[in-house]
């Protein structure tokens, strides 16, 4: 497992419900106990964790992205440092 | 009832410490920041506070420390009332909750990042949690109350108008019971500098009424009361521990800062009115009592206007020199230390007291609790702008 999804499986974690071995890349996020009010905190999480500014949700949507899954993030994430180097 | 202040973590060390014959609790050194700008070195902490022991490490997130205060003493207060985990609040229920300014130590951590640590982002849930009505929102989601729910905000008599506000709404039968208080945390060094500007800061103790008194000290916490209506109180057989027998509002519409003794005095007339008490039936004042030069005379000289002949034989103090101005928690909390001189029938001193001052020439419970016969008391708040509250309490047992 790469150091950035490792990374964003922490942050994750800390906001599931579930243990670590129950999370799945194809889970929905909300599947994992994650509500509205916990992504608003994962996304300043993760901003500050790789130093980057994730888009608002029609942003995304343009760029074909989004954090409805855990490999949603994932792809997220890796797009934007790819972005940012 | 319940309590979080420099004196304790609930009404049991309040009430211990207020009725002590010496007193138990100065104000200590300010360990909540250091700083080489704040001259004033003292403040009403509350001490030997762990967050972690109450709250978890989510909930922390989204609770600025006056939230965290209002919590505790609402459970303590929910606790003490017997209003256990069968009871549902619903839309019968409001709760009413002041604060002076909110999440200060939020608002200046987020600055703190933004200015002087480089950071580009603040925490999203920096306006949740420094809004003066968060505590409001997250007494009303924990206990489930879908009433009225707001807060009030008018600096030193926050907790005065939401304790008003929630027996108006009572009377008018729009609700049966509400959870009332206030909260205040802002003992950061944006805060202190900004009160050391107006120069009422003590640079040692709170001497109200006293010769040689040299302003307030600033304090933290928080004071809840469970308001209801008899018939409520009886329905669920409960017993009352006090009566609020009136309320009184008045503006002194003069200064942001400099009281008037007009303000005052039409507060007190207002809640006797209320109360249909005459000044005779009143035997103690918890006074607002702040410290300052200008705020306790300027009420002794109300005390005299509304009580008259009678002014000279009721007593007056105020526990600020003990917990500290607590702003806008201060009314709760001294509506609690009121209500306690009613059950206990002793009366709270003010502390530090070093000798008359001619101006204030009222009978002050000086320095030690005074045993007396006291069936209803005056609690007065009067605020910074010149919004003053005045509450009007009947003992019960």
């Amino acid at each position: 497992m790469s150091q950035c999804r490792t990374q964003i499986r922490a942050i994750l974690l800390e906001y599931s419900k579930l243990s670590e071995n129950e999370i799945n890349d194809e889970d929905d996020l909300e599947n994992l106990g994650i509500d509205s009010l916990s992504l608003v905190e994962i996304i300043f999480d993760l901003e500050e964790m790789f130093d980057i500014k994730i888009p608002d949700e029609a942003t995304l949507e343009e760029m074909n992205l989004s954090m409805s899954k855990v490999k949603d993030i994932e792809e997220l994430i890796t797009t934007l440092l790819e972005q940012k180097a | 009832m319940g309590c979080v202040s420099s004196l304790g973590m609930d009404c049991i060390e309040l009430e211990q410490a207020l009725f002590a014959k010496e007193c138990a609790s100065d104000p200590t050194e300010i360990s909540l920041f250091t700083s080489k700008k704040v001259v004033t070195k003292v403040a009403a902490e509350v001490k030997n506070y762990a967050p972690a022991s109450h709250f978890s490490a989510l909930e922390l997130k989204q609770l600025d420390r006056y939230s965290q205060f209002a919590l505790i003493a609402t459970a303590e207060a929910i606790k003490l009332a017997k209003l256990g985990d069968l009871y549902s609040f619903g839309t019968r229920a409001a709760v009413v909750y002041g604060s002076g300014v909110g999440g200060q130590t939020t608002i200046e951590e987020s600055y703190k990042q933004l200015h002087l640590e480089g950071k580009s982002r603040v925490h999203p849930f920096t306006v949740p949690k420094l809004i003066p009505c968060a505590a409001a929102s997250q007494i009303s989601m924990k206990y489930g109350i879908t009433g009225p729910a707001f807060a009030t905000t008018s600096a030193c008599a926050s907790a005065g108008h939401a304790i008003a506000m929630a027996a108006m709404m009572i009377r008018s039968n729009l609700i049966d019971i509400a959870i009332v208080g206030g909260a205040e945390a802002c003992i950061t060094e944006g805060n202190f500098l900004a009160w050391e500007g107006l120069r009422v800061l003590s640079p040692d103790l709170c001497r109200p009424f006293s010769k040689g008194r040299s302003g307030l000290i600033i304090g933290e916490g928080a004071g809840t009361l469970i308001l209801e209506s008899e018939q409520h109180c009886l329905s669920r057989g409960a017993q009352g521990i006090a009566e609020l027998s009136g309320i009184g509002m008045s503006s002194d519409a003069h200064n942001l800062v400099q009281p008037h003794v007009n303000g005052a005095t039409s507060s007190m007339q207002a809640c006797l009115e209320d109360a249909k008490m005459s000044p005779e039936d009143i035997q103690y004042i918890n006074a607002h009592g702040s410290g300052t030069k200008q705020n306790d005379l300027t009420e002794t000289q109300a005390i005299h206007r509304v009580f008259g002949e009678h002014a000279r034989r009721l007593s007056v103090s105020s526990t600020k020199s003990q917990h500290g101005h607590v702003l806008g928690a201060g009314a709760a909390i001294e509506a609690i230390a009121t209500i306690l001189a009613l059950t206990k029938q002793t009366l709270p001193a003010t502390r530090h007291y070093l000798g008359p001052d001619p101006a204030c020439d009222l009978d002050y419970v000086i320095n030690c609790p005074r045993p007396a016969s006291v069936t209803a008391a005056l609690s007065n708040s009067f605020a910074f702008g010149g919004l003053n509250t005045s509450l009007a309490f009947n003992g019960l047992i």
